[in-house]
């Protein structure tokens, strides 16, 4: 059994009236990718915030690498983080500000600066002031600070921000190769849906304050099979002849005649035989497949951007 | 809360603010004490230019290291609410209350290191241009800067406090003047007004004592000082805990 590194217990967090966070009871296993995925304002970062330590929680438990209360501070200093934007001494240097935070988190190996600056690309500009970096480079030296130290937890709250296509290829397989060679946790909360699908090995979708639901990677690409959509004359008519000729059992009929019938495109020259026999109209059959983001839609409703 | 200091250690030391606020107050003192060399040189009957009057005078306006103590400790503060700076330490796991006093005393060394530099450019140059009046008001002089550290430190924890709980420098400066300068002067008026004023309640105001270079008994000043550091002490670190950055 793996050791569970993070858990919360009905952790909640009220502004006023408002309830940003309801109840949260999240957990993950060492070496996860754990993808939260939510809507603008939906409390990914005020959860990410009440796990850093930057907010308190109005109840509920944290508990990290197995402390809670008291001693989560001392826990903390296994955990690198960026939540919400990169921030830094503007006068001081990338490399400076690196520094400042090596001496405070007490990491005795001098050249631990020098390889995060090299890991993020980040040497040739180390030592020009963080207040003339770009964008993408202020969202890189967040990135090489939260990685100081080898952290056993990661922490990171739209952690691509800024960043063109090469660098957020750039930034996945890091956070990879962080994974499955030191075996390094990471939380990570995007609004690139598609971005996550491919490193995440859990999901828990957060709305409203709320995590409404949780599953492993596995049992969401279930979800997120292909299947055929087929709009045709008589529904009803048109799955008792797939289901009797065909013997095809997992299918959904929906609305305006359309049928989602569960499987690969390899099934569509049987379909359209067995219906054009039997003098069932088809308006359209395509292959569709269920991403992430379709999932995600489904799941909260509204627009799809985060 | 030793890697914290350090680590601020580190980071005052390359901050050009720092060694600028020395270097101006070092700067007036220094065309004050040119000025009145050049003046004795073109006129034999100025009667400024003693270590007497220099020394006095400058006893006397040590109240002023008061309105120094807000730029000093927002200086060093670094604007940490800004910038955004202190969620790292705490997603690091240093403490809130390592943060409060690790910046208090922070701020404490810088402004005795500064004080002690300052000094030193300040007295031998004093010796070398003015007249030498005796060697009592330059003791007199260092007495009272001695005696008043802990009238200085007092209005340090109370600027500290202030940067802590008032995210905005504006309300951090305001709050300060309104306490420090604006409360003893109302206390007076309604003095003057023959309203009844607690005895000894303006014996609690820095700014008080410093500005009638109140002498006597300069050890209650260290009462002074553990009232304002516990009373300053308790709120911040109480407001600072239960807020969110």
């Amino acid at each position: 059994m793996k050791k569970t590194i993070l858990e919360t217990t009905q952790l909640s967090k009220k502004y006023g009236d408002f309830t940003a966070l309801s109840s949260i009871n999240l957990s993950m296993e060492k070496g996860c990718i754990y993808g939260l995925i939510g809507k603008n304002g939906a409390g990914k970062s005020t959860l990410l915030k009440l796990l850093t330590g930057q907010a308190i929680p109005t109840s509920g438990e944290i508990s990290l690498f197995g402390s809670s209360g008291e001693k989560l501070e001392q826990a903390r200093n296994r955990v690198g983080a960026i939540v919400e934007y990169p921030a830094f001494y503007p006068e001081l240097s990338g490399r400076q500000n690196l520094e400042y935070y090596r001496i405070q988190k007490g990491i005795v190996e001098k050249n631990s600066v020098n390889r995060v600056l090299e890991q993020l690309n980040l040497l040739a500009i180390a030592n020009k002031k963080f207040k003339t970096y770009s964008l993408g480079n202020k969202q890189r030296l967040g990135m090489a600070l939260a990685l100081l130290g080898n952290p056993d937890l990661l922490i990171l709250d739209e952690p691509t921000n800024g960043f063109d296509p090469m660098g957020i290829i750039e930034i996945r397989q890091l956070l990879l190769e962080l994974n499955q060679k030191q075996q390094m946790t990471i939380l990570i909360s995007s609004h690139m849906l598609s971005e996550l699908e491919n490193i995440i090995t859990r999901v828990g979708f957060i709305d409203k304050g709320c995590l409404i639901e949780e599953l492993q990677m596995e049992d969401l690409q279930e979800k997120c099979q292909t299947y055929i959509e087929l709009n045709v004359d008589h529904a009803e008519k048109a799955v008792a002849i797939l289901e009797e000729t065909l013997a095809l059992t997992e299918y959904e009929v929906l609305p305006n005649q359309v049928i989602h019938v569960y499987g690969n495109k390899e099934l569509i020259p049987r379909i359209s035989k067995v219906l054009n026999e039997n003098e069932i109209a088809i308006y359209s059959i395509n292959e569709k497949e269920v991403t992430l983001e379709d999932y995600f839609i489904q799941l909260v409703g509204g627009n799809k951007n985060d | 809360m030793i890697n914290y200091l350090k680590s601020e250690g580190y980071r005052v030391l390359r901050m050009k603010s720092v060694y600028m606020i020395p270097l101006f107050v070092l700067a007036l003192l220094l065309f004050m004490l040119g000025l009145t060399w050049l003046t004795a040189l073109g006129d034999p009957n100025f009667r400024y230019n003693n270590t007497q009057f220099i020394y006095g005078f400058s006893q006397g306006s040590l109240v002023f290291l008061i309105f120094i103590i807000p730029f000093l400790v927002n200086t060093i503060f670094a604007d940490e609410y800004k910038n955004g700076t202190f969620k790292n330490n705490l997603s690091y796991g240093v403490s809130r209350i390592t943060l409060y006093f690790g910046k208090l005393i922070m701020v404490m060394l810088v402004s005795m290191v500064m004080s002690v530099m300052i000094l030193l450019a300040f007295i031998p140059t004093v010796e070398l241009l003015m007249e030498n009046s005796g060697a009592s008001y330059r003791h007199e002089f260092i007495r009272a800067v001695i005696s008043y550290i802990p009238l200085l430190l007092a209005s340090l924890t109370l600027s500290h406090m202030l940067s802590f709980v008032t995210k905005k420098t504006g309300n951090h400066f305001g709050i300060y003047f309104l306490i420090v300068f604006v409360l003893p002067q109302i206390l007076f008026f309604l003095q003057q007004l023959s309203i009844v004023i607690p005895e000894g309640v303006h014996r609690l105001f820095p700014y008080y004592i410093m500005a009638n270079v109140i002498m006597e008994r300069p050890l209650s000043f260290w009462g002074i000082f553990f009232v304002y550091f516990s009373i300053t002490s308790i709120i911040g670190v109480k407001l600072f805990s239960r807020r969110d950055i």
